[in-house]
């Protein structure tokens, strides 16, 4: 993948901008809880439109050929509208497929937002360990079950890891398959989750063995840089919402703000704040520059535990700085706390990261010694 | 000197950690390795003569002035290296904290006399800054000097200043001026400590150690030469270097160490088979590689702007609190051996008493909530 320069950064980071202004509307947000697809028809055809879904295809299938670095600047600005989707999925697919060599047509087709592939890969709620799956795949058919799949909700096909006669398989089944059977369940912030039973579905093989397993693993390692990203950018707007409050409320005659027990906590959440920042800039810079998949894995999940933690740490803080007004769903508040924890144990929670990270890191590498 | 000096920036990474291995084993004394405190000066200084002659005794310094003039990465790579190896401890605050000062804010003269001399070891420098009555409250000092024609007589007291009695001068700051804010009237000052007036005494420290010290000055006379920077104007130049002090401060080196000893010690109690010790050790990694990301972004700011902004407070409270929460999980991997005094590199107390001092220094972590929740959030001034 092409590293990005910073005319490139400035130009994402001012587009999406924009497009957070127009579109970041919380009464709209809160419209469209637990229905489908979750977002508007509109944000899709923006994303397509920008480019931003053809971000990291590789170039010779019309895509941009840029990074997760490039994406996450995306994923970050996108929590101004309170909530990327549909872009995390659609990464999440597209870096698969890219990953497998997939044909061009198909690819093509995710850069327009025509074809909406969603990966269906997790099958246990703990699943940061690829394990082999239980869904299985012969004679060109699927069968098993799938769930916690992010763009279910109108997709056009389904990226369906099975475990085949050599190993791990990454199938390509269509939506809809005689079969197959989708059902919706919804996350805190509303939006939908698919799961998916598959009896006997025919599907195309697009890889397997190592091919799919180190396909599976990087995409997944990707993405979750991506919600790491996000959840930065519902971090500071948090932040920005919390100090805001405490220089305009009053009590005891003066803004709450004053109180210096009230200010070292603020403190406190800025030091996480900042160290969240430097590690995801640290990381997106070095990010796409990783040749080493063991390196990747093990940067992607330091990364995206210190995201996870400190939006729990912003969140609870956040709450209780706002006092009653923290708990009611009228406060927009409300809108990134519920988005973060949509989010938080997508792609793996933290106690999962930092086993993962362990197994990565092994007797092999000296995990301990500084070096990542 | 004969051959220039490579670009140590430049050399891969496997070569610079080489080359630096190659070097420590060639001069560091294997007895003066993995000692959990500071020796007294004349114990080290071979080690430290031997860094002064193969111009790393001041990796941070530009190479002009003799130092390498690395960049961020390569100091904490370099850092890495000293302590993985084990080398000593230095007194090393003059090369530290008041070159860079003097490099910055130094007459002609003042980087000529000082800057060779605290390179080669001859002079051994300690910081004066706290008073009985001017801890966190630091520009309310009041050690007194006196202006008369081209000298300062100074009457006073110094207390809590590290190496003390080993040192050969103290940078002190001065009260000078008594009219005006209380941060106008100080000067910096560059003090030898054998002249006649100044007394020192030990403290001992909760390890045990005499560590710091008081600094009592008796009609003690230098001259105006010896001021860094205008007089009166000390204060900028000691914010300008509690500004380097605080990326010293905010260093993950520390922690780093304490996170190898963590290790260690985990291998060799075969705790590491355990998924509660692996997730223990993880989340120390963690929060020290994420130290480390924070520490070289604020160190880029550095040396992409000169200076460091506020915001560096930040890292001063995660790394101090992260060094002491190392040390605390050390005592409770070692169990029952924890409660024992052991002596030399076994000490595993060593660190939790190292790591005391951290969060005071520098500005307590306090003061710095303070300085983010002002200065970087703009929160309301409180009374």
């Amino acid at each position: 993948m092409a590293s990005m320069d910073a005319d490139t950064a400035a130009l994402l980071r001012e587009a999406v901008g924009k497009h957070a202004d127009r579109t970041g509307d919380g009464r709209a947000v809160r419209s469209r809880r637990n229905t489908l697809p979750g977002y508007a028809p509109e944000t899709l055809a923006a994303m397509a439109e920008q480019g931003w879904l053809a971000l990291a295809l590789p170039e010779d299938a019309g895509g941009l050929g840029l990074g997760v670095s490039a994406a996450g600047i995306l994923a970050e600005g996108l929590a101004g509208c309170f909530g990327a989707d549909p872009f995390h999925s659609l990464f999440l697919a597209g870096r698969v497929l890219t990953h497998v060599g997939a044909a061009a047509e198909l690819l093509a087709g995710l850069a327009t937002g025509e074809t909406l592939p969603a990966l269906a890969w997790q099958e246990n709620p703990q699943g940061a360990r690829l394990n082999p799956p239980a869904t299985r795949y012969s004679a060109g058919r699927v069968t098993g079950q799938k769930a916690w799949i992010v763009g279910a909700a109108g997709a056009t096909h389904f990226i369906v890891s099975a475990s085949g006669p050599d190993g791990l398989v990454l199938v390509l089944v269509e939506a809809g398959a005689s079969g197959s059977q989708l059902s919706q369940a919804f996350r805190p912030d509303g939006s939908p989750m698919g799961r998916l039973v598959l009896d006997g579905v025919p599907g195309e093989v697009l890889a397997c063995g190592e091919v799919a397993e180190s396909a599976l693993r990087a995409a997944l390692d990707e993405t979750s840089v991506l919600v790491a990203a996000e959840l930065m950018g519902h971090i500071d707007r948090m932040m920005a919402m919390v100090i805001e409050h405490m220089k305009t409320r009053r009590q005891f005659g003066r803004p709450i703000g004053a109180f210096q027990a009230l200010q070292h906590r603020a403190a406190d959440m800025f030091v996480h704040q900042r160290l969240a920042r430097a590690v995801l800039e640290a990381g997106l810079t070095r990010f796409d520059s990783l040749s080493d998949r063991v390196a990747r894995g093990m940067q992607s999940a330091r990364l995206r535990a210190r995201l996870n933690d400190t939006a729990q740490l912003v969140m609870r803080e956040s709450i209780q700085l706002f006092g009653a007004m923290g708990i009611t769903d009228e406060n927009d508040l409300s809108l990134h706390v519920k988005r973060c924890l949509s989010l938080i144990g997508w792609l793996g929670s933290s106690v999962e990261l930092r086993g993962y990270y362990m197994d990565l890191a092994g007797p092999a590498r000296q995990a301990a010694d500084g070096r990542i | 000197m004969t051959d220039p000096e490579p670009d140590w920036n430049a050399m891969p990474e496997e070569d610079f950690r080489r080359m630096l291995r190659d070097f420590i084993e060639a001069e560091c004394p294997p007895e003066l390795r993995y000692y959990p405190h500071r020796f007294p000066p004349e114990v080290s200084m071979p080690w430290y003569q031997a860094l002064h002659r193969r111009n790393f005794i001041a990796p941070g310094w530009p190479v002009e002035y003799g130092g390498m003039g690395l960049r961020p990465e390569r100091h904490l790579i370099f850092i890495e290296e000293m302590e993985a190896a084990g080398t000593p401890w230095l007194h090393d605050s003059g090369v530290r904290n008041l070159g860079p000062a003097i490099i910055a804010w130094g007459t002609e003269a003042q980087k000529a006399h000082y800057l060779p001399r605290m390179h080669s070891g001859e002079h051994i420098w300690c910081q004066g800054y706290s008073e009985p009555s001017a801890g966190s409250d630091l520009a309310s000092l009041q050690c007194d000097g006196r202006i008369e024609g081209d000298r300062i007589v100074i009457n006073g007291q110094k207390i809590w200043t590290t190496s003390a009695h080993v040192a050969s001068h103290i940078f002190a700051l001065i009260r000078t001026g008594r009219t005006g804010p209380k941060q106008e009237g100080i000067s910096f000052v560059l003090i030898d400590m054998s002249l006649p007036g100044i007394t020192v005494r030990p403290i001992e420290n909760l390890s045990g150690h005499p560590d710091f010290c008081e600094v009592f000055f008796d009609n003690v006379v230098v001259s105006t030469d010896c001021i860094l920077g205008e007089p009166n104007k000390g204060w900028a130049v000691a914010r300008s270097l509690l500004g380097f002090e605080r990326i010293w401060a905010g260093s993950p080196k520390r922690a780093l160490k304490v996170l190898l000893a963590l290790r260690r010690l985990m291998e060799e109690r075969g705790l590491l088979a355990s998924d509660y010790w692996r997730d223990r050790l993880a989340q120390a990694i963690f929060d020290t590689q994420d130290a480390q990301d924070m520490y070289s972004g604020f160190a880029d700011l550095v040396r992409t702007d000169g200076k460091v902004g506020v915001e560096i407070s930040a890292l001063k409270i995660w790394s101090t609190a992260t060094f002491q929460r190392l040390s605390e999980l050390l005592l409770e991997v070692a169990g029952s051996d924890a409660v024992l005094l052991g002596d030399g590199a076994s000490d595993l107390l060593t660190p939790y008493y190292e790591s005391r001092a951290p969060t005071i220094f520098a500005g307590t972590n306090e003061v710095h909530r303070n300085i983010l929740a002002r200065s970087v959030l703009g929160l309301p001034k409180s009374d």
